[in-house]
């Protein structure tokens, strides 16, 4: 009996116009939410090839002092289904000693959260939440009403049937009209991925967008439910699809758009101004250590600061060749002091820098947690947690992965003493380090014999150095030497959330919405047990 | 056999729908239950479907109380309504095969819906044709035709003959008497005097809940139908 109905329900489902007009829809929809979607991938991709070029010059360097990775993360091949955060926050993230690592370059000076879920963004699952979850609701909301309404439900209970069985009949039916169009958007879009020359998925992304499958039945099931649940509540059915309608809007709409909201005024975060004001106290003090550092082994060491080949930045960067003993003895003492000394500042301002990422990710979390009141939502959270696009995902990348390799960049200079190891600025070997005065009667090919008397020779001139081009020295210019070995430079892993990680993850999540389906039935099957044929 | 034992319905809102009904349709007999609209002719028929409790007093059919035994007595009970919508995206035949089915005759073939359909008059082309594109009488045929597939030997009637064109009417009064001679027990609502009493074996007028007048038919083909019925509701307009 229930079979009957069920396949009553279906073949009737397929015949209306709502059937036709809804599966046009996704014919049109999915492909273009597709093909904008892989463009956009594939924009991304060219990108990302761009920045790699770019980053591997960054591993091109002489000294230690010069060396800065650059990471640049792929782009997410599954954003094409769920886009998630992905396109809100950067991928490119400079590893530096005085930073600490907080999120990408663009990210620090906004004032806009971008770890908040965006709103519309067409991708797949987007397109499925919309269009499927009406196509639910317009299936259902007039399942029972609407049969009131036209006198066939009097004559279906006219017979030795049960009112349950009905029910159910008509809930398989529903399904059973849904699962193929799903299954349909489904399959559409993996045959668009298989023909994307560019895209290529791992077994484990395809595994990924498989578990998509039954977590969409799961949502759409849900709006089966409210749609037949309205429809066993109100004898018109022109009630239930306000009703439906309204419950729609609130979930897709209304709901994440008012958690997002909520969490920003319930959960303030500090301007990036306070922010920076902060650092700018710590790299004052940190600025004023350094030079009174400077100032005492300057007094001690009495270095003349004479190098024939030199380059430097305020970031720490200092390359040198040719350079005095003095000159380079004092560099190595002043890294010596200096570099551990902005790694702890780095730590100092990343305290800052951390609290505000906390509340970031408080704002986030708050945000996520509200909008789980609606299922739409819920969908979208473990749709973007399996797709890899979720804030999980990227506080995952943040918080251990950029911040460990940091770690583990900084431990491997460490190891190698290169503070205080002249080859943090300079490939010359020591042992051919000369004084200044040495450097000069060579140079000048016994013009001068001391740096006192070039010195006092240069003032005379106008600051002519030509005299000490005569005899050049070998292996004083930078360039004189090869770029570092750094194979045994640490490698970046980024860690994402396994498979399992994100089932135990969104277990919760799905348990709740059929947790609510459960309920959904209840009221559903005691309402139309109630309901009032006449 | 159709019975109804002081059957009495008063709704939540207190309005007394059907006031102590006492009446038996016994086999091969057309019982025509008229008045005015909100008389309590349907509330009648909604209680003998079982789609409303009885605030006292029982309906039986072939002596099986429907709120007690509501599917059992089902199974002795035809239905047909006033505007018989069915679904309009399948065919006739196929809307005969979710009802037989329903009404617990699974395995009937093409052939016999068609033939049937030929019983009540339905033109061959309408067969396979959507329900939507009928007219009201082409509707009501089928809906008899659900009936008589259902085999079922009380049929319970709800103004059928409503809207529809005199030949339409004509040509169902037809087909119920020919259930009639089958031994079918009909309990008929309806306003249409006229049909009642080319048909009616026993007729009713019902006044406010209450069954007012009862006559055979030797006796209100002996009196005027038609100037009884407006007695009565002038009766009651006065009252």
């Amino acid at each position: 009996m229930i079979l009957q109905i069920a396949i009553k329900e279906f073949y009737n489902n397929l015949l209306t116009a709502r059937f036709s007009i809804g599966f046009i829809m996704c014919l049109f929809l999915i492909p273009f939410s597709l093909v904008v979607n892989l463009k956009d991938y594939r924009e991304q991709l060219k990108g990302y090839e761009i920045e790699r070029a770019k980053t591997e010059k960054s591993y091109q360097v002489r000294v230690y002092s010069a060396l800065r990775p650059e990471i640049v993360r792929p782009p997410e091949p599954l954003s094409i289904f769920s886009k998630g955060i992905s396109g809100n926050a950067e991928n490119k993230f400079k590893i530096r000693l005085e930073t600490w690592v907080s999120t990408a370059d663009g990210y620090e000076t906004g004032r806009e959260n971008p770890l908040l879920m965006s709103l519309f963004s067409m991708d797949f699952c987007t397109i499925l939440v919309f269009v499927l979850s009406l196509f639910a609701l317009l299936f259902t909301y007039d399942a029972c009403s609407g049969e009131r309404e036209s006198g066939t439900l009097k004559l279906v209970l006219s017979n030795p049937v049960h009112r349950w069985k009905v029910l159910i009949g008509k809930l398989i039916g529903v399904c059973l009209t849904l699962l193929p169009v799903i299954m349909f958007c489904y399959l559409l879009s993996a045959l668009f991925v298989l023909l994307a020359p560019e895209v290529s998925f791992s077994a484990g992304e395809w595994l990924r967008v498989a578990l998509l499958i039954p977590v969409s039945l799961v949502f759409f099931g849900l709006f089966i439910l409210i749609g037949l649940l309205f429809s066993c509540c109100f004898r018109s059915s022109a009630a239930s699809i306000v009703l439906c309608l309204f419950v729609w809007v609130i979930s897709i709409f209304i709901i994440p758009n008012l958690a997002n909201s909520l969490a920003k005024s319930l959960v303030a975060t500090p301007s990036t101004e306070e922010l920076r004001a902060g650092n700018v106290l710590l790299i004052r003090e940190m600025g004023k250590k350094i030079n009174d550092y400077s100032q005492s082994i300057i007094k001690q060491m009495k270095p003349d600061f004479f190098y024939w080949d030199g380059k430097g930045g305020e970031d720490g960067y200092m390359e040198f060749a040719g350079a005095s003993r003095s000159t380079m003895d004092f560099r190595r003492q002043f890294n010596e002091f200096r570099e551990p000394l902005r790694i702890e500042y780095a730590e100092k301002k990343g305290v800052g820098q951390k609290e505000y990422m906390d509340q970031l990710d408080a704002q986030v979390k708050l945000a996520n947690r509200l909008a789980l009141l609606s299922p739409t939502d819920v969908f979208r959270q473990v749709s973007n947690a399996l797709c890899r696009t979720d804030y999980d995902t990227r506080h995952l990348l943040i918080s251990e992965s950029l911040q460990r390799y940091r770690d583990d960049f900084i431990g491997y200079l460490k190891g190698k003493k290169v503070f205080s190891s002249y080859e943090y600025f300079t490939r010359q070997p020591p042992g051919t380090f000369m004084d200044y005065d040495e450097i000069v009667r060579v140079r000048s090919g016994g013009q001068f014999n001391s740096a006192a008397e070039f010195i006092k020779w240069r003032k005379e001139h106008g600051g002519d150095r030509s005299p000490l081009n005569k005899v050049p020295i070998p292996g004083t210019a930078i360039t004189d030497y090869p770029l570092l070995e750094l194979t045994d430079m640490p490698t970046f892993e980024c860690q994402s959330p396994s498979i399992p990680g994100v089932l135990r993850q969104s277990m919760g999540k799905i348990a709740g919405l059929i947790g609510v389906e459960l309920v959904l039935f209840f009221l559903t099957f005691v309402c139309f047990v109630r309901y009032d044929v006449r | 056999m159709l019975q109804a034992i002081d059957l009495t319905k008063r709704y939540e809102d207190g309005v007394l729908a059907l006031d102590f009904l006492t009446l038996t349709v016994k086999e091969g007999e057309i019982f025509c239950l008229l008045g005015a609209n909100g008389a309590g002719k349907t509330t009648t028929i909604n209680l003998f479907l079982n789609f409303i409790d009885p605030t006292s007093g029982q309906a039986l059919i072939n002596g099986i109380d429907v709120t007690k035994e509501p599917l059992k007595a089902k199974k002795y009970v035809a239905y047909v309504s006033e505007n018989v919508m069915l679904y309009g995206n399948f065919t006739a035949r196929q809307n005969l095969d979710f009802f037989a089915k329903l009404g617990g005759c699974p395995d009937l073939k093409k052939e016999d819906y068609y033939m049937y359909m030929r019983k009540v008059g339905l033109p061959e082309r309408a067969f396979e044709m959507r329900l939507k594109n009928f007219s009201k009488g082409m509707r009501q045929k089928v809906g008899i035709t659900i009936a008589i597939i259902k085999n079922a030997p009380n049929i319970l009637l709800d103004e059928p003959t409503s809207g529809l064109d005199p030949k339409a009417a004509a040509e169902f009064i037809k087909v119920l008497s020919s259930l009639r001679d089958q031994g079918k027990a009909m309990f008929m609502c309806t306003h249409d005097i006229f049909r009642a009493k080319e048909l009616a074996d026993r007729v009713g007028i019902m006044k406010e809940g209450r069954l007012v007048m009862l006559r055979t038919r030797e006796e209100f083909l002996e009196d005027d139908l038609e100037k009884v019925y407006l007695d009565y509701m002038q009766e009651a307009v006065v009252g």
